[in-house]
């Protein structure tokens, strides 16, 4: 399959300033200390066209400096990048007939007009065929209710209602790619289940690619196929999902809330004692364990109040991947 | 019609800034009273100054003169775009992804948005005030002096857009420039006589100011509607703008360069 | 403080407002007899009055922010703090280089008032009166601000007006007829923070007029207060 980004180290650094604290509140702010920030650092990897792709990292990690970088806003310090054969910064407006982005930290919708007016600039712009756009329109819309909400004045929509218009803003022109960014913000469980059907539908109608920036684990489940984890401005995993899966897909996170003091040294036998606290307990715990009869009279007795049994967190996640987190 | 695909795009944008304008039409019409009284207020001093001087005219200005100098004034600063701000709140605040993420250049942007503010300026503020004040002061020019009026008009706005495109690109390297960009306001108020009529000052002051392009972005079409500058006055000083606008390109080109340089090294 | 250059632009911007004005009115004396029977060091005079309570009033509150803060929401962030409603209005950003206008405008009064002689009661009267009339000056912007968001959920325009009003009381109010006078006496009291007190100052008023306008001073500062608190109730947060 045709890869349609090939990002080779790639490495971008933002100088800013700190202000020095002192006692005398007015001359400290007049002092300042710059200093460099490295958000890229010689970062590679390749996406094949139609993948759906999620970038998973910490805040401050280097994924909205990525995707900034792949849409041609800024320029690298060093190292290449080829969106759709395409330079991004040699050649952003090109490059822009062909992709949607949406960003949850920025509003592309005319502030003071309704949605559906954003939608028929958006029409305009990429000339998109007047009953293709209607088509379009009508099924986005249904899709995700918005039926009322377009109608109304973009300020007054909430965060999520306002995320769901940048998304058909951002995909009425059908782009080959689309570039989401904390897309799924604000938005109500219903509403990320039919924006990943809408997602599953492009890829499956028009073999759109989709890169996604994200934190929420159920999100790589239900969608990625490829996914890439960051780590200050580096790639520490670029694998498939199943290959993250078998890390982490069979082991479980098991909380157990007692009813008194608890020592945790009895309980390593179940399990690795990821948290623990006067009379709480969170074990990582391989998910056929959870049959085991030890484990079932644990949590029959007495002096558990409550137990939760779930998928270890993206902290948590991250933190085996680069050990550098105590838990 | 069938217009050039890369100009329908940049029309589609200002089609949208023509109503993103028209949201709140009472902001727009109280503007438009406001705008209106500063030229009022100027009525009143001026009348108050005339009365206590007793005389006709001061500098070969007459009171009516004056009057209707500083009406057009007031049309002029209306139509006139400040996109220096715009510039500077796209940088500031992030607008600029919603640009950046399109099919669109930024210089073309910033010309829809001109074009744009214009449109809606000129319509709601500008044309009524200068109908006014003809109506109002009995104004009767002949069609040649129209179209030299019409010619510093646009002239004028050339002129104002690439000055405020010259201030507005500061922002890629200062972020803020709100400061600078009012202060180059104020100063192109005084010098394109937008606070006192050119020729009424003291003569080596004038001498500098007549050197400058400002008088072209108010004092020019202003001169030209009070008949302070004759047909062929008006000539002259038209092909000097002319000249101006030259100048003015090639710092914005130069100045772009510089933007583009910049932006290469460091992006957006 | 953030940005350093840019407070010091403000500030300079400021201070070439109040130059300008020197520079417009020495302008109109040379060319002419003056304007409303005022003498060139009282029309100054009127003008730095002016400039000052402006800078006062555009330090204390960034009109342009608050007004944007209202319409987009940003003011909830001014709420959510433990402070006096009127305080909230008081919290703004940019306004700092306002002082500029205040120095400037103190200098440019100083050397009005070295031409000119008071005595110590007219010097009172004035200090009494620009006291009271700077809070009326505050109080009616606070008001213009909020009524502008109540009434037109806009507020842009309101910077505007501010900056036309206070071109027109530059000059003698006197100029504008009766009708003016009154207008911005009592429609729009900004007569109250410069006209007035200068006119006492410049003794063109008798004991009598200045206890009136005191009294009225007072009463506006207690309507427009009222007013105020009336419709900050109508405030609601611009973001969904």
């Amino acid at each position: 399959m045709e890869e349609i980004i090939k990002v080779n180290k790639l490495s971008k650094s933002f100088k800013s300033y700190q202000s020095l604290q002192g006692k005398k509140i007015f001359l400290a702010s007049l002092r300042r200390r710059p200093y460099t920030k490295k958000a890229l650092n010689e970062m590679s990897f390749k996406v094949k066209k139609g993948e759906i792709v999620m970038l998973l990292g910490e805040n401050g990690s280097g994924k909205s400096t990525l995707i900034k970088t792949l849409v041609g806003i800024l320029h690298p310090d060093s190292g290449e990048a080829e969106v759709m054969g395409m330079t991004p910064w040699k050649n952003r407006i090109k490059l822009a007939w062909k992709y949607g982005m949406i960003s949850g930290a920025h509003n592309q919708m005319f502030w003071n007009l309704p949605a559906i007016d954003t939608f028929e600039y958006v029409k305009g712009l990429y000339e998109i065929p007047e009953k293709e756009y209607q088509k379009r329109l009508r099924y986005f819309v249904k899709l995700l209710n918005l039926e009322e909400v377009c109608k109304r004045q973009v300020r007054t929509l909430s965060l999520g209602e306002r995320m769901k218009c940048n998304f058909v803003s951002a995909v009425l022109h059908l782009p080959e790619i689309v570039f989401m960014d904390e897309a799924t913000i604000g938005m109500d469980l219903s509403s990320v289940i039919n924006l990943r059907k809408a997602l599953l539908d492009m890829q499956k109608n028009y073999n759109t690619t989709f890169f996604i920036t994200t934190h929420i684990v159920d999100e790589i489940k239900a969608l990625a196929e490829h996914v890439i984890i960051i780590d200050r401005g580096t790639v520490v995993f670029d694998g498939t999902k199943s290959a993250l899966q078998k890390f982490f897909g069979k082991k479980k996170q098991l909380e157990i809330h007692f009813g008194k003091k608890i020592d945790k040294e009895r309980y390593k036998k179940h399990g690795k004692v990821v948290e623990a606290g006067e009379n709480y307990l969170k074990l990582e715990i391989n998910a056929e364990r959870l049959k085991e009869r030890g484990i079932i009279t644990l949590l029959n007795s007495e002096d558990v109040l409550d137990y939760n049994v779930s998928e270890p967190d993206l902290v948590y996640v991250l933190s085996r991947f680069y050990g550098r987190k105590k838990v | 019609m069938d217009l050039n695909p890369h100009v329908g795009r940049y029309l589609e944008y200002s089609k949208m800034l023509i109503k993103d304008r028209f949201v709140y039409k009472i902001n727009l019409l109280l503007m438009m009273a406001f705008q209106i009284m500063s030229p009022i207020v100027m009525l009143f001093v001026w009348t108050a100054i005339y009365l206590a001087s007793g005389v006709s005219a001061i500098n070969n200005f007459t009171l009516a003169q004056i009057i209707t100098y500083f009406f057009i004034v007031s049309a002029m600063n209306a139509i006139a775009p400040n996109t220096a701000q715009a510039i500077s709140d796209d940088i500031k605040y992030g607008n600029m992804f919603g640009i950046l993420t399109r099919p669109l250049s930024y210089v073309g942007s910033v010309i829809s948005y001109a074009a744009g503010h214009m449109f809606v300026d000129a319509t709601v503020v500008g044309i009524p005030i200068i109908i006014l004040v003809t109506v109002l002061m009995h104004i009767s020019l002949s069609l040649y002096t129209w179209m030299l009026f019409v010619a510093a008009i646009i002239l004028m706005l050339v002129l104002s857009i690439m000055a405020e495109f010259l201030i507005g690109c500061l922002s890629f390297f200062f972020i803020d420039i709100g400061g600078v960009a009012t202060m180059f306001t104020f100063i192109m108020q005084f010098f394109s006589g937008g606070l006192i009529p050119l020729n009424l000052l003291p003569h080596g002051i004038s001498q500098v100011v007549y050197a400058l392009p400002f008088q072209f972005m108010l004092y020019t079409p202003a001169a030209i509607f009070t008949g302070a500058l004759s047909s062929s006055q008006a000539i002259v000083s038209l092909e000097i703008g002319i000249v101006w606008s030259l100048v003015f390109l090639v710092l914005c080109t130069a100045m772009w360069h510089g933007v583009k340089r910049h932006i290469d090294s460091v992006g957006v | 403080m953030a940005y350093r250059m840019q407070y010091l632009f403000w500030f300079l911007n400021y201070v070439l407002q109040v130059i300008m004005t020197f520079i417009f009115i020495t302008i109109i004396y040379q060319v002419s007899n003056g304007i409303g029977g005022w003498s060139y060091p009282q029309m100054l005079l009127l003008s730095a009055t002016t400039l000052i309570v402006i800078g006062m009033a555009k330090y204390f509150i960034d009109i342009s922010w608050v007004s944007q803060g209202l319409m987009n929401g940003n003011f909830d962030t001014l709420l959510t703090k433990p402070m006096p409603d009127y305080l909230t209005f008081f919290t703004s950003t940019n306004s700092s280089g306002a002082f500029g206008g205040i120095i400037s405008g103190i200098v440019l009064f100083a050397y009005a008032a070295s031409q000119l002689s008071f005595n110590i009661l007219n010097v009172v009267d004035f200090a009494v009166m620009i006291s009271l009339g700077s809070v009326v000056a505050i109080l009616f912007v606070m008001v213009a601000i909020i009524g502008s968001y109540s009434f037109f959920k806009g507020g842009g325009w309101v910077n505007w007006m501010f900056n036309i009003i206070s071109n027109i009381t530059k000059y003698p109010l006197s100029i504008y007829g009766i009708a003016g006078s009154l207008i911005f006496t009592f429609v729009i009291p900004i007569g109250f923070a410069n006209y007035y007190p200068v006119e006492a100052l410049s003794g063109k008023i008798s004991t009598m007029e200045i206890a009136v306008l005191i009294v009225f001073s007072l009463t506006m500062i207690y309507l427009l207060s009222r007013t105020f608190n009336r419709l900050y109730k109508s405030y609601s947060s611009g973001m969904g």
